[in-house]
């Protein structure tokens, strides 16, 4: 009885040719769905502690990707825009002498933070296995 | 309930206590001041303060089957002084003394305060202001 294993770099070669193709889609999406992630947090936080005063503020929270693989960064942020009725992000977020700061984005960033450092650090397990 | 109850007040008093030489008010409690954001009356306003807001932080690493032993706390300080931005930065140094102080709150000790960001001086309603935000574990 005998077992015989076959394989050879050509194969090695080809794999790690498949992972060439398969890691600046992932890296992608996944920038993409973590400022997504994000903004959904820091959307609902707002919505939470500002949506009495400001009825449209939350509406202003949105995400968009800035670098596609360009140099091979990507790259997306994700927080209120001004609009309509003004800036209103200064004085909710970071507050002012007459308002205590909201700090939505703050929160939301401590929910951020690690979750995308532990997508970002799983990612060659899917490829290399 | 943990050990570490949700009691904000005792660490408004131990973060009220470590700042040196700076009163430290509530938003609507600051002397002279209205509640709802006018002058009542100006010559009672301090020439410099600090506003302080603390709340929790969510710990997302916590593991379920642990029991939490660490709870996260941000305090968000606003340093204001009147008619010249340096009294604003006055007060923007003394809330800044807090960075690496161990605080004992609730007869419990914090990890040493950490500055997470600040502003520089700003006018802003006819005073000046300064933004620091502080997160620190107990």
């Amino acid at each position: 009885m005998k077992v015989r294993v076959i394989g050879g770099v050509k194969d090695l070669e080809r794999d790690l040719t498949g992972i060439v193709r398969q890691v600046p889609g992932d890296l992608r999406r996944t920038v993409r769905e973590g400022a997504r992630v994000g903004n959904v947090a820091a959307r609902d936080l707002a919505r939470a502690s500002s949506g009495k005063h400001a009825r449209l503020y939350p509406r202003t929270f949105t995400s968009e990707m800035l670098l596609h693989g360009l140099g091979g960064l990507y790259a997306a942020v994700y927080g209120p825009e001004p609009r309509g009725q003004g800036n209103l992000a200064p004085i909710l977020e970071n507050g002012s002498v007459n308002n205590p700061a909201h700090n939505n984005l703050a929160r939301s960033a401590d929910l951020m933070g690690p979750s995308l450092a532990g997508e970002v650090r799983r990612l060659p397990e899917r490829w290399f296995w | 309930m943990s050990v570490h109850g949700p009691d904000v007040a005792d660490h408004r008093d131990a973060i009220a206590g470590a700042v040196i030489n700076l009163p430290l008010y509530e938003y609507g409690e600051v002397p002279g001041l209205l509640g709802s954001g006018g002058v009542k009356n100006p010559g009672a306003v301090p020439l410099s303060y600090g506003l302080l807001q603390v709340e929790r932080v969510t710990n997302p690493t916590r593991r379920t089957v642990a029991r939490a032993v660490r709870t996260k706390w941000r305090a968000t300080l606003r340093a204001v002084g009147k008619h010249h931005p340096d009294n604003c930065r006055m007060a923007l140094n003394a809330l800044l003394s807090l960075e690496n102080q161990r605080l004992e709150i609730a007869g419990h000790t914090t990890t040493p305060l950490a500055v997470e960001s600040t502003d520089d001086a700003e006018p802003e309603d006819g005073f000046f202001s300064a933004l620091i935000r502080i997160t620190y574990a107990l």
